[in-house]
């Protein structure tokens, strides 16, 4: 049973503005959106990459935030993606969608960035960790709940925690996860599957009860 | 939310997950198949393999609880992070497969190769080399001639004057002088020679040769003491000439 309170809704409750282009929720999943405009890059024009990085920005800014707690280093890395994939992208096969490539590409940048920062203090890390959005009254409860939950997902195992969030928070199907999280697609709704599950033990039995 | 999938589609588990490992960052490696009793201390209600595996309505509650939370810290302004990624792409040329700078290579190079054989072909010399072998047709006999050496410079003098014939020390040109005129030459030249060479040899009367007898046979061998090596230098058509004369005077 789904609820209805679904990411779009909430940005829209909130008023908050999306300058990103969404992706169409109805797109044919089989066939990549991006893939002519990759082939237009590949020719020379540049403004084929443009509309690239306003259609996936925001997604990629979002898995890297997740590994980087630092908004000021989200963006910075965010940008190396791009640049990264602005080089990379003449030799970019298709065996993949465009986003799957890029999401992997911020994936990397984020776990290279995180190696290459290993020493800096965890309070400068975690210095946005638990800064959500703008705390307002009556939003408390939400947002101690939304605290419990993330705490929850980060004692997930690694790859149950990157299908999960790949899963629920990025949208992706399970085709895409599977390339992501480099494993099959049944491999990748399994783990889903235990993700739950294990994230219902986690919260307890009080939590999945609501 | 449409996607290509959905969460209460059933599952299949043909491959299972590793157990949980560290917690550290790490690469994503295959996934192995768990034993019967782990996968039931997991909790998951596994049916043989095979059969489905679906998401009870409790765990759809906590997906949507999920799904519902925001964003993860303050999203930048996008037009700014935009500006940034294109000012950072700008100097970089945009990039193409690498063939793509050589692609005038192909067709540039296929004319300069049509253009090099055809200029070597135009060039060759087609005119045929041939060495003219023209041998003298008579040589001076008191001159000791190899015949089986023959320049080319000479052959060529000799192809281009007229056949000569030497006799008594006098080039004459065959082709300039009559037949009755060559025969009194010849009786000439080789009468006189054989006077030379044979004098008592030559029989006063019919002016042949005499035949030897013994004693001069034992002492000057089989064959006249002549000098006859100038036959070997005579050609064919020179030969049959000679024979033909020869047939017209039998003295």
């Amino acid at each position: 049973m789904e609820g209805t309170a679904t990411l779009p809704h909430v940005l829209a409750a909130i008023g908050a503005t999306r300058v990103t282009e969404p992706l169409d929720p109805t797109r044919d999943l089989t066939r990549d959106p991006d893939r002519e405009l990759a082939e237009a890059f590949r020719g020379g024009d540049r403004t084929a990459f443009d509309t690239i990085v306003r259609r996936h920005q925001q997604g990629v800014w979002r898995i890297v935030r997740r590994y980087i707690k630092r908004d000021a280093d989200a963006a910075d890395v965010t940008q190396q993606v791009f640049v990264r994939a602005f080089k990379g992208l003449a030799s970019f096969r298709g065996a993949a969608s465009v986003r799957s490539w890029l999401y992997r590409i911020a994936i990397n940048c984020a776990l290279s960035w995180i190696r290459d920062h290993r020493r800096e203090t965890p309070t400068e890390i975690a210095e946005d960790s638990l800064t959500e959005l703008p705390v307002a009254p009556g939003r408390i409860a939400s947002d101690q709940d939304g605290v419990r939950l993330r705490a929850a997902i980060a004692l997930l195992p690694p790859k149950q925690k990157l299908v999960l969030e790949l899963r629920v928070f990025d949208e992706l199907s399970f085709k895409e996860v599977a390339e992501l999280a480099e494993c099959s697609e049944n491999t990748a709704k399994v783990s889903f599957h235990y993700a739950v599950k294990k994230l219902r033990d986690i919260l307890g039995g009080d939590d999945a009860s609501r | 939310m449409p996607r290509g999938d959905d969460e209460n589609a059933p599952t299949q588990i043909t491959d299972a997950v590793s157990p949980p490992d560290d917690h550290a960052p790490t690469q994503i490696t295959d996934a192995v198949r768990l034993p019967g009793s782990k996968r039931t201390k997991l909790g998951v209600a596994v049916h043989p393999d095979h059969e489905p595996v679906e998401l009870d309505a409790a765990d759809h509650a906590l997906v949507a609880r999920l799904r519902a939370l925001p964003p993860e810290g303050n999203e930048p302004d996008w037009r700014k992070l935009q500006a940034a990624i294109r000012a950072r792409t700008a100097p970089l040329r945009a990039p193409a497969l690498w063939w793509r700078n050589w692609r005038w290579l192909a067709p540039i190079g296929a004319l300069a190769l049509s253009a090099t054989i055809g200029v070597g072909l135009g060039l060759r010399d087609d005119t045929p080399t041939r060495t003219a072998v023209v041998p003298e047709l008579l040589r001076d006999a008191s001159v000791d001639h190899d015949p089986r050496i023959v320049s080319e410079q000479s052959e060529r003098r000799d192809a281009e004057r007229a056949p000569a014939m030497w006799l008594d020390g006098e080039p004459v040109d065959v082709d300039d002088i009559e037949p009755e005129q060559l025969d009194a030459l010849l009786q000439r030249a080789v009468g006189d020679e054989l006077g030379a060479t044979f004098g008592e040899s030559l029989d006063g009367a019919t002016g042949e040769l005499r035949a030897p007898d013994a004693a001069e046979l034992d002492q000057i061998g089989v064959l006249p003491p002549a000098d006859y090596r100038w036959i070997d230098s005579v050609d064919d058509d020179a030969a049959a000439r000679i024979e033909s004369w020869l047939a017209r005077n039998p003295s």
